[in-house]
């Protein structure tokens, strides 16, 4: 989670990487722009992405009505004595594509270093937060909540990969806020890094 | 009584006088004394005739065996086969005269005899077999916080009666009690129960986090609209019932039945969930998983009545549903259900 000075946010510094991770399951086309000896491929298909976010302190998102409308907040969490596991999962449909400079040979994908640029945009399909601890009592609790938390709904943003062979890192970096205009503290992105294989 | 009357007449004149009046072809028929093939040919007169055709025809196979033993003479031994002969032909005619086409009820009544040529143990092992059953019983109803007095709860003013809904599935065993013939019947077994409370005025089950223990039905906040509201309880129960069942002999969930039982239960899931409208509109959902100082143990009183395989049962918890102190008052789980079993 970073500002709009690419530094780590509000949001960032409440969260855990170690439990912050970002899953997605692609299916595309690669095709070779110029003719089977051209090294350029245009890559496209679609995405269904991951992103879970694991807070590292007992706080919790969530809406409140002050002067200026609907915020979403970071606060106190007060159903629990003590929480395990408070986690926030975004789930989301997308759309990719990229421009690759692949080194194969002739007619062949994937069998060298290759270097991509590109772009996704996508939906949003889920956002759920995850609360699991124990109650003032000391008994097992755990709080599911579903709610855009004033997401937005549309995402896009732009992605960088390098790969050698099957095996990709990929880098993606959201244009668009997390939140609606004015619903946070302070403009928050998405941001990833991740390493992938491809089929 | 023909059979009788003739077996009557047949034991007063004796075989020898009978058997010559009624062919010429067979030989003259002479008692043979002082053997031990005479005093079994004596003693087969006592018994019917069929039991005699059989047992005289295994009689000759024994005389052969003595007369190749040296046993007996060949003539003392033609004469006893012809005796036998002669013995299996009187029992014939009349066994063949009185002849009826075997039924059931003759089967039964064979059985009542305890005749020793029919082999029981291959009936008897028959009817053992459906002195039990296995019984899959599916449940759905009504159900109800309710007071000692079987009076609704004050907290059922914030619950949707006919939307809160109890789901029973039991497997088991229904066996009769002092023979196959008996109406009355044991059943236990095992299952799965999910009561669902609908609560209405926008309130759910949860905890006082404000006020330290205890639990209560409290308002909904930072929700424009709620448009469901559910507490879901889910159990594991072994429930033992006696029933009077008037089904017919050897058959279960046949007839009309009324039973008593007990049902033990174990709480294996709790959780509350509401459904709606957010602050600004958005699609909202919690659902909390929590026992909500329920009891994880409890048990009830069960009574049911039934017809063939429809079944009314009315189940009340005899302990309180909460801790001790943990609710406003105290309040027992109730439920009425209408069943369905499959044996």
């Amino acid at each position: 989670m970073v500002n709009t000075n690419l530094e780590i946010g509000v949001l960032g510094h409440e969260i855990a990487p170690r439990g912050s991770y970002f899953i997605a399951l692609s299916h595309g086309k690669k095709q070779k722009v110029f003719g089977p000896k051209s090294p350029l491929i245009f890559e496209y298909g679609f995405t269904f992405s991951s992103q879970s976010f694991d807070f590292s302190n007992d706080k919790t998102l969530e809406k409140i009505e002050t002067a200026e409308g609907v915020k979403t907040v970071f606060a106190n969490n007060v159903d629990f004595q003590q929480v395990k596991r408070n986690s926030w999962n975004l789930s989301y449909f997308e759309a990719p594509i990229m421009l690759h400079f692949d080194f194969s040979g002739n007619g062949k994908v994937d069998q060298s270093l290759s270097l991509g640029v590109g772009a996704y945009a996508g939906v949003r399909i889920q956002s759920i937060m995850g609360q699991v601890g124990t109650d003032i009592e000391g008994q097992n609790l755990r709080i599911n909540t579903t709610n855009n938390l004033n997401t937005n709904l549309f995402r896009a943003g732009l992605q960088a990969q390098v790969g050698y062979k099957k095996y990709k890192v990929t880098g993606r970096l959201d244009a668009t806020p997390l939140f609606h205009d004015n619903a946070f503290e302070e403009e928050t992105y998405i941001g990833s890094i991740g390493i992938g294989m491809c089929l | 009584m023909k059979k009788l009357i003739l077996f009557t007449l047949f034991l007063l004149c004796g075989p020898l006088a009978y058997a010559s009046t009624l062919t010429d072809s067979l030989p003259p028929i002479t008692v043979v004394e002082d053997t031990t093939v005479a005093a079994l040919a004596e003693e087969a007169w006592e018994l019917s005739d069929k039991q005699q055709m059989v047992r005289s025809s295994v009689q000759v196979r024994t005389i052969i065996k003595q007369l190749e033993n040296g046993e007996l003479s060949q003539e003392e031994a033609q004469e006893t086969i012809d005796s036998l002969i002669s013995a299996i032909y009187l029992a014939s005619a009349s066994y063949f005269e009185n002849y009826e086409a075997t039924t059931t009820e003759s089967v039964v009544d064979a059985l009542s005899r305890d005749d020793e040529l029919f082999d029981l143990d291959d009936f008897v092992f028959d009817l053992e077999g459906e002195q039990k059953t296995f019984v899959f019983e599916w449940h759905i109803g009504s159900n109800r916080l309710v007071r000692n007095t079987l009076r609704d709860a004050a907290a059922m003013e914030h619950v949707n009666g006919w939307l809160s809904i109890e789901n029973r599935f039991l497997f088991s065993q229904k066996r009769r009690l002092g023979g196959y013939a008996s109406p009355i019947q044991l059943q236990h077994g095992i299952g799965f129960s999910s009561t669902v409370f609908s609560f209405k005025n926008e309130r759910t089950i949860s905890k006082d986090i404000l006020g330290g223990t205890g639990t209560g039905l409290f308002p909904i906040f930072n929700m424009n609209t709620v448009w469901a509201s559910n507490w879901n309880y889910t159990h594991l129960n072994a429930p033992i019932m006696l029933h009077l069942d008037l089904s017919p002999k050897g058959t279960f969930n046949e007839g009309l039945n009324i039973g008593v039982g007990l049902e033990g239960r174990m709480r294996i899931a709790s959780s509350a969930a509401y459904s709606g409208r957010d602050l600004d509109g958005d699609w909202f959902t919690r659902t909390t998983q929590s026992g909500f100082n329920t009891r994880i143990f409890n048990y009830a009183v069960l009574a049911q009545a039934g017809y063939k395989q429809v079944k009314l049962t009315g189940r009340f918890e005899r302990i309180p549903l909460f801790k001790e102190g943990a609710f406003e008052e105290d309040v027992f789980l109730g439920s009425l259900t209408l069943g369905f079993a499959l044996n």
